[in-house]
């Protein structure tokens, strides 16, 4: 029997995944329920599984994105279909199918969707282009994602493609102004290097190629600053009481749960501010802005990943404004546990409407920071460090722990008023703790 | 070179077809006095056998008009205004566009239809429109609809010499038009597009006296936008050829005909855009006609046939500004 092997599609908004990874070689023998292939999807990686023992046939290579539902490879159960799928499977994915229609297998994994070779009819925005500018991005390798449209509608047009094939496409090297475009690509060629390659007449000493994670918030980022128009507004909060209300909680319920951290009281301070202030809470989609009714919290965590840089995942408390503080402590850090070992559900991961950014976790040394907006969310909040500072209390110089506040918000959708509100609420719960209660 | 009126360049080169051919005669209503000059003189020249008054039946003119042809005359048919062809329609649609393929190719009917179209002078719903779509629409009639002299007289040999039969729509708003004429003859092939004026920015495909707008909007437009205009001249057959390659080199184009909108000239024309080019457009192919609606009269027909402002406006609109 022939079983496939295919991308599921493990969240209601994906639409593909990256081979990020085979563990096995083509024709190696793998047992059921070995993991085979790795996948990265837009914010986690993914293993699956072998639904069956038997030869593997490779048909997608790492690297290729994929759409979900299609086939990426087989697991052969006799010497005669490993041949067969071979012959198939190599060719193109689309011919291998009909081979598969045989196999009867069961679906990979036991979570995914009923076997179907068809792709599956994904949710997501389609990137609006012009046929025009298709076919040149096409030509000159530039995913369409990742160019910013100035048409209609936000319609990608010849010149947006033009401004994007004239300026340097490396992240890895952006202080280079006029790159040499032969240049660029061999740097961007070379995979992991040994020895230090030379690149616009410096030697790197390691290349480190856009991929998975990291290249997923390349684009999100650049196209958050591309469509948007971000305002930064710092403020900063005395933190006397919240330190006394955290420390009275934990004495109280530490004992019989895990510790209420101050991103929970963030989290449930914010979605409580963000009832008062809806347009904070809100999207800009096509003409239209949307006022969500539900408050999902995305809060970003920074991961580890296997070459040693780190990465942000951003797993959302979805109907954040309903949970008490304990549940929301519960469910951050169920998420940020899985987050880490990189177990997050697509799911997990998406449909927030505001995301709360804490660098209060890199150490007591005073900072304010200017987030980049999660799109297609309307503002993000930066926290930092609750540090020590002068501060003025009843007419007098005091020293009082205060934390830097800060908030992006996207001036396409509103004015400097509804942030100012914002943080007049926030401020209010956070120095006078019991205003969450009203 | 002489400068020639527009009805002037008509009536010429019906009278050198007709003195080049015996077989070559009009007929239609009050053709010898002819009110829009079109056949003005030819009586004069050739005869009242030759230029033979009708009467009022403009169905009865076509009928004797296929007749003629299908017996081996070269009649010029004068339905006065291009609205009529609705009374003449069974003679146009049915006889003169099918005889060919009904009788496998033994039967021509080589034959013009004069009509003087469009708006301009607000003579109302039935002396105002512009019939093109429907034309194009029925198999077997070509369709000329020159926007100059020049153009005007090249075509109308053309279409004398044609073996299928032509419907010849001219303009009433491009009768005061004089153009220098050339002495010696020449004939403009159906089915050849000109590019009016070239430009990088936009291609304006724009039909009959649409193109003297679109040419006037594009000098307007200097400096701001490098706009092409293009004159199909004739829209059965159809030069997309002349058209795909501008658009290839613009990558957007409008499409201004004064025709309705619904189901017309434009739609036709965009769709076969659409087919041979769509991967060369940065933006929809869109359209400027008459509104749907009929023709209004007096002082309301500016509100229905499309206007410079308008055409300037949809120039800037195709283009992305």
């Amino acid at each position: 029997m022939l079983t496939k092997l295919f991308i599921p599609k493990l969240g209601m908004t994906m639409e593909k995944a990256t081979v990020a990874e085979w563990r096995y070689r083509q024709g190696d023998r793998v047992e059921k329920d070995a993991p085979v292939l790795v996948i990265d999807t837009e914010k986690v990686a993914n293993e699956i599984e072998a639904p069956v023992a038997g030869k593997l046939v490779i048909v997608a290579a790492v690297g290729d994105e994929v759409p979900c539902g299609e086939v990426v490879g087989y697991i052969a159960e006799t010497e005669e279909e490993y041949a067969q799928a071979l012959k198939g499977g190599a060719g193109s994915a689309s011919t291998a199918p009909a081979a598969a229609e045989t196999g009867g297998g069961e679906p990979v994994p036991a979570a995914a969707p009923a076997a179907s070779a068809a792709p599956c009819a994904c949710a997501g925005e389609r990137v609006k282009i012009s046929p025009l500018a298709r076919r040149m991005a096409a030509e000159q390798g530039i995913d369409p994602g990742s160019i910013a449209g100035s048409g209609p509608g936000g319609r990608i047009v010849r010149k947006d493609v033009e401004a994007a094939t004239s300026r340097p496409v490396s992240a890895a090297v952006p202080a280079v102004a006029p790159v040499p475009v032969e240049g660029e690509r061999q740097l961007r060629s070379q995979s992991p290097c040994k020895a230090a390659v030379p690149a616009f007449g410096k030697s790197a000493k390691a290349v480190l190629s856009l991929k998975g994670i990291r290249k997923v918030i390349s684009e999100h980022m650049q196209h958050s600053h591309s469509v948007s128009a971000p305002v930064s507004v710092l403020s900063e909060v005395d933190m006397t009481q919240m330190i006394a209300l955290r420390e009275r909680l934990n004495e109280k319920l530490a004992p019989a749960g895990p510790g209420i951290t101050y991103t929970d009281l963030f989290v449930m301070a914010a979605a409580r501010a963000l009832k008062r202030t809806p347009i904070m809470n809100s999207s800009l989609i096509g003409n239209e802005i949307l006022l969500w009714d539900e408050v999902n919290i995305g809060f970003a965590v920074s991961t580890r990943m296997e070459d040693g840089n780190n990465a942000l995942v951003v797993p959302v408390i979805h109907n954040a404004d309903r949970l008490t503080l304990r549940e929301i402590s519960a469910r951050r850090k169920d998420l940020m546990e899985r987050a880490r070992a990189g177990k997050l559900s697509v799911d997990e991961t998406s449909g927030g409407t505001f995301t709360i950014t804490n660098t209060g976790t890199l150490g007591p040394v005073w900072h304010v920071q200017t987030p980049v907006i999660n799109q297609p969310e309307a503002a993000i909040l930066g926290t930092a460090s609750i540090v020590d500072r002068p501060a003025i209390v009843d007419g007098a110089i005091a020293i009082r722990p205060i934390m830097p506040v800060s908030i992006t918000f996207d001036h396409r959708i509103m004015d400097g008023a509804p942030p100012g509100e914002f943080l007049g609420h926030l401020h209010e719960m956070l120095t006078d703790p019991q205003m969450m209660l009203v | 070179m002489k400068e020639l009126m527009y009805w002037n360049a008509i009536s010429e080169a019906i009278a050198e077809e007709m003195a080049r051919d015996e077989k070559v005669f009009v007929i239609g209503e009050n053709v010898q006095e002819s009110p829009f000059l079109a056949t003005k003189g030819l009586v004069q020249q050739f005869g009242p056998e030759r230029v033979m008054d009708a009467p009022l039946s403009e169905l009865a003119i076509a009928g004797a008009t296929v007749g003629a042809a299908m017996a081996g005359y070269r009649p010029v048919c004068d339905l006065t205004f291009a609205d009529f062809i609705y009374c003449a329609a069974d003679e146009v649609l049915m006889k003169a566009a099918q005889q060919y393929f009904i009788h496998n190719g033994e039967v021509g009917v080589p034959c013009v239809f004069l009509g003087v179209a469009g708006g301009g002078f607000g003579n109302g719903p039935e002396h105002s429109r512009i019939p093109a779509a429907m034309v194009m629409h029925n198999p077997g009639l070509k369709l000329a609809m020159p926007s100059n002299p020049y153009d005007a007289k090249g075509l109308m040999k053309a279409a004398i010499r044609d073996n299928n039969p032509v419907c010849f729509f001219f303009h009433k708003k491009c009768m005061p038009m004089k153009q220098a004429i050339p002495d010696e003859e020449y004939v403009i092939p159906l089915g050849q597009a000109e590019v009016k004026r070239s430009g990088t920015d936009v291609t304006v495909v724009a039909t009959s006296y649409m193109v003297n707008l679109a040419l006037e909007a594009a000098k307007q437009l200097e400096g701001k936008l490098s706009v092409e205009v293009i004159d199909p001249r004739t829209l059965v057959p159809l030069d997309m050829e002349t058209i795909v390659a501008s658009v290839k080199k613009t990558n957007r184009v409008v499409i201004i005909d004064e025709d309705t909108e619904c189901c017309g000239v434009a739609a036709e024309i965009a769709q076969q855009i659409n087919e041979q080019a769509f991967d060369y457009l940065d933006a929809p192919v869109s359209r400027l006609c008459a509104a749907n609606s009929p023709i209004a009269g007096a002082a309301m027909e500016k509100y229905v046939i499309p206007q410079l402002p308008q055409v300037i406006k949809a120039i800037e609109t195709a283009a992305g500004i």
